[in-house]
């Protein structure tokens, strides 16, 4: 554990820019943060709980080019190089990691895999939890270093830094960083503890496995969904949701784009004779609760929810994950 | 990086080109349905299995997902496609010698390996021949390899059975070869009624019996009734299952059904291991 | 918007003829003060709620609801003018509904209020508004914010906070007004500036589509900006599918997020009931209802025509003279 004496994310921004890369950092839009390519550190607010929309797309973009095609296959898209981000929480490190289980097991998905591999990772550790998250109810430590190259903690206005990877090693070896005395460890200590008891929301998630697999058929789910406009805001705002559609824009001559879809549209899953496997919308808002607490457990063996309560807060309607889950019925008839 | 975007071995999202080599005919009216053969452009033809699919590509329109109609042990590519939407409209307007992409083998296909030594039943309705074509074709290639062989296959008329010369072909040779009708026709000589009751009246004897079944839904749905009835346990019985397919790898999500990927698990599945899913196929 | 008109509307409902089968109301939400639309049984009275947070429009739900069902349901102004819209439109009989009107002050911003109160929000007790002030209860603590500083915006330009139709009212009825002044403000800025103020504002959509869903006024199966048509059918010819207008894919930029604006709002001529349902739900909060009301207000000046009016606005346009 080191401390640095100025502002460590703003200065690593700079530095990242100095050598070329692209960053990626908060910036505060009206009532919010979101992260935005930025050309300066002065650009940034560190001032959030989290951002408005994950950043996911720094390596799945909403958009992406796959293919620019004329008669045939004309022109891939150039790689980005060197890519970074900078202020990110922990719960969407964890974002990140579940994301590279899709699209990097198994088949490996090429231009996923092109951003990901030269992306650094400098993460922001969290000093009170949000009125929607539950992280920690999923098995995320909101101050956890897990999968960044370099930790930033925000302690007392002085910033704690906990360099964990080699590339992370590199970069910080650019910048005048003291060890941490006895005190602030203690403190950063005293300061965790704080952050675990800052959380308003708790989901149990004891035996959910099987409460979720007996409870499938109940109408529980009918009445979850009772408000449910089928819109993308939840799926579109998660770390973890990664589904997409292809399509051609372009009749003689274009680019086939995949673009961010949602197991919430109904025309997600519409087949082309007309046949729809989820039709009804509580099956579709069932189908999203399932694939993030069953499913993705059933086929990767960790929850696809990080618990940063973004959908709940952003919600039209109001549906809440956390509520959800934890009510879900253990008694079925 | 770019070098492993451009190589279509390794980037899974870009086509082989290919070219249509013959163009049959199976089906005209207002459902039509085209076999088309396709040859791949200056490469080998890849190895696949029985069962799995290709996503056919036009640039413009799109990509459609379709399972290969004849068996690795023939030479080249053959689909047969139902004109339904964007993707298929157009093939249906193209000719011998136009381009198309190619991206496959996708999927899990039959596990013909496995059933060495067993005797093979295909019930298929409508379009949902077409994969039952690949098994019959590689059977009767491997001949040795396998028990007796039993095609049953029936569609709504005479005019919407597919491969019909092929199987009068199969006929004459002496295969056992079952159609139907659902409705009676004049000079029709086989059976008329769907294809369960088909079914139902041959009764196949499940004993060291593979039965795989494709075509609707709800023919799907009776038929394994029916063998069920006849005392096919579910791990005896195969069937494919259709989903709206995008990446074909497994992992747009579009194919997903419960925690599995349509696309990649499947096609082909074995009715076990689908009633072990919350949610129903 | 206190604790009196909760217990009139639980009044209300425990009084309401035999023939309710359902009534859509308001119900405090588990872990945080707002509430959410619910469909109750009418033995389930007591879980009504209702308070400045009870924002959202009930009339989705009940558009669903009221199909097959007679059904009650809790409304304020622009909520019964949703569900008059719908009837104008034959998508609600309206002798399937029991409307207890709300004589409305006004909802609160649930974005600023989370901004400006004090609290964690688990640990509200209670967001009353009394007076000019929203009083919020917390543990026995007590924060008072003024009703200006956390007033939904849409709100201050209401011009039916009394339900026009309703079997019975809450409250005391209150004047509207046909106010556009700020988008009056907003077109004296030249064409430049509103384009640029516009693409910022469209480069933000992440086209979630949530300010089309939510709209009461948004029930097309079949929508111009929609890749694939949901309304077809196993009888569909595939040419009629390969031939569906693809107006915009997929494609998020802002240039095709500002089609898929106009193409919205544009629909919505004479018809928005001015909810606000769009902006609230827009989760990158913007300012959607700007659109619509320029819109409403050519609708009032070119056309000289109401949304109150009793008959459809294309109907009028069609019986409009020529010239
Ligand atoms: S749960 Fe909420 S955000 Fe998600 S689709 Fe339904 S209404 Fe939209
Ligand atoms: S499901 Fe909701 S809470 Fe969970 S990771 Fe996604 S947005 Fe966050
Ligand atoms: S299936 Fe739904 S919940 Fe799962 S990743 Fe896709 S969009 Fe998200
Ligand atoms: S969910 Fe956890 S890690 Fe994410 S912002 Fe909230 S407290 Fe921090
Ligand atoms: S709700 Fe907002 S982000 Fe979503 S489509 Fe509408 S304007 Fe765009
Ligand atoms: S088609 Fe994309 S996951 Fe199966």
């Amino acid at each position: 554990m080191k401390v640095y004496s100025g502002n460590f994310l703003k200065d690593v921004i700079t530095r990242l820019l100095e050598e070329g890369y692209r960053v990626y950092a908060p910036v505060k839009e009206g009532n919010y943060h979101v992260f935005r390519v930025v050309k300066s550190a002065d650009e940034t607010d560190f001032d959030y709980i989290n951002t408005k929309k994950s950043p996911k797309e720094v390596t799945f973009p909403e958009n992406e080019v796959l293919i620019k095609y004329g008669e045939w296959v004309e022109e891939l898209p150039e790689q980005p190089d060197r890519l970074a981000i900078v202020g990110i929480r922990p719960c969407d490190v964890k974002g990140i990691r579940l994301m590279d289980r899709v699209f990097l097991e198994d088949i490996t998905d090429p231009y996923y895999e092109a951003k990901r591999k030269n992306l650094l990772i400098i993460g922001y550790a969290c000093n009170q939890a949000g009125d929607y998250c539950f992280c920690s109810s999923v098995g995320i430590k909101p101050y956890s270093s897990e999968g960044v190259d370099i930790l930033v903690t925000n302690l007392n206005g002085r910033q704690i830094v906990e360099v964990v990877s080699d590339a992370g090693k590199e970069l910080a070896a650019n910048f005048e960083l003291t060890d941490a005395s006895a005190e602030d460890i203690e403190a950063k200590k005293e300061l965790e503890k704080k952050v675990m008891e800052s959380f308003t929301r708790k989901v149990d998630t004891e035996n959910l496995e099987e409460r979720m697999k007996r409870a499938f058929d109940s109408d529980y789910w009918r009445e979850v969904a009772t408000n449910c406009i089928s819109c993308g805001t939840c799926t579109y705002l998660c770390p973890t949701c990664f589904c997409f559609d292809i399509f051609d824009d372009g009749e003689l001559k274009g680019v086939r784009i995949r673009a961010w879809d949602s197991c919430q549209f109904p025309l997600h899953t519409l087949e082309s004779s007309s046949h729809n496997p989820r039709p009804e919308k509580w099956q579709r808002l069932r189908n999203r609760f399932y694939d993030k607490f069953y499913y993705m457990l059933v086929r990767k063996g960790e929850l696809y929810c990080v618990g940063c309560g973004r959908c709940s807060a952003a919600c039209p309607v109001g549906i809440d994950i956390a509520e959800v889950i934890d009510n879900v019925p253990s008694e079925v008839e | 990086m770019s070098e492993v975007i451009n190589e279509p071995m390794k980037n899974p999202y870009l086509p082989y080109k290919a070219e249509i080599v013959e163009i049959r005919d199976e089906v005209k009216g207002i459902r039509p349905i085209k076999t088309f053969k396709i040859k791949l452009i200056g490469r080998e033809r890849f190895d696949y299995q029985s069962g799995q699919g290709c996503l056919i590509s036009v640039f413009g329109r799109g990509e459609s997902w379709f399972t290969i109609a004849n068996s690795p042990t023939r030479p080249d590519l053959e689909f047969s496609i139902l004109k339904t939407g964007k993707v298929t409209t157009k093939l249906h307007e193209m000719e011998v010698g136009d381009v198309v992409g190619i991206r496959g083998p996708l999927g899990r296909g039959f596990p013909l390996d496995e059933w060495k030594g067993m005797n093979i039943v295909t019930i298929g309705g409508g379009i949902g021949q077409t994969p039952l074509r690949s098994i019959y074709q590689y059977v009767i290639d491997n001949e040795k390899d396998y028990g007796d062989l039993t095609i049953i296959y029936g569609a709504r008329t005479s005019r919407d059975l597919c491969y019909k010369d092929e199987l009068m072909e199969l006929i004459e040779q002496g295969y056992n070869v079952e159609l139907s009708i659902d409705n009676p026709e004049p000079d029709w000589p086989y059976f008329v009624g769907f294809v369960p009751d088909n079914l139902k009246r041959i009764k196949p004897d499940p004993k060291d019996t593979i039965a795989i079944t494709c075509g609707p839904p709800i023919m799907i749905k009776i038929t394994l009734g029916v063998l069920k009835d006849l005392g096919f346990k579910e791990d005896q019985i195969y069937t494919t299952l259709e989903r709206r397919m995008k990446c074909g790898i497994g992992k747009c999500g579009k194919c997903k059904l419960e925690s599995v990927y349509v696309c990649r698990d499947g096609p082909v599945f074995r009715y076990d291991e689908l009633s072990a899913l919350l949610e129903k196929a | 918007m206190n604790a009196e008109t909760l217990e009139r509307i639980k009044e209300e409902c425990r009084k309401l003829p035999a023939e309710i089968s359902y009534i859509v109301g308001f119900v405090r939400k588990q872990s945080e003060p707002r509430e959410v639309v619910a469909v109750l049984k009418p033995d389930e009275v007591d879980k009504l709620s209702f308070s400045p947070l009870s924002f959202n429009n009930p009339a989705r739900t009940v558009m669903e609801l009221a199909k097959d069902n007679k059904v009650a349901v809790i409304a304020k102004g622009c909520d019964a003018r949703a569900l008059k819209q719908l009837e104008k439109e034959e998508k609600i009989e309206r002798e399937n509904l029991y409307i207890i009107g709300i004589s409305c002050p006004g909802v609160i911003d649930y974005r600023k209020f989370r901004n400006t109160v004090k609290f964690r929000l688990a640990e509200i007790d209670s967001v009353e508004l009394i007076g000019d002030e929203v009083v919020v209860k917390a543990g026995g603590e007590e924060q008072r914010i003024p009703f200006s500083e956390v007033i939904f915006e849409n709100c201050l330009y209401c011009e039916q906070p009394t339900p026009k139709d309703y079997d019975v009212l809450i409250g005391e009825p209150r004047e509207g007004k046909v106010d556009f002044s700020d988008i009056e403000e907003f077109e004296k800025l030249s064409a430049e500036e509103r384009w640029s103020y516009w693409m910022d504002v469209f480069s933000k959509c992440i086209r979630c589509h949530a300010c089309r869903q939510v709209c009461p006024m948004c029930y097309c199966n079949e929508c111009l900006v929609d890749p694939s048509n949901l309304a077809v059918s196993p009888m569909t010819p595939a040419e009629e599918k390969a031939a569906y207008p693809r107006v915009l894919g997929r494609t998020v930029n802002a240039a095709d997020n500002l089609i898929y604006h106009i193409v919205r709002v544009m629909h919505h001529a004479g018809r928005c009931a001015g909810c606000g349902e769009c902006e609230r739900a827009c989760p990158m909060e913007l300012p959607l209802r700007k659109l619509e009301r320029k819109l409403e207000k050519v609708v009032y000046e070119v056309f000289n025509y109401s949304p109150d009016e009793e008959i459809p606005f294309l109907s009028k346009l069609d019986i409009l003279p020529e010239g």
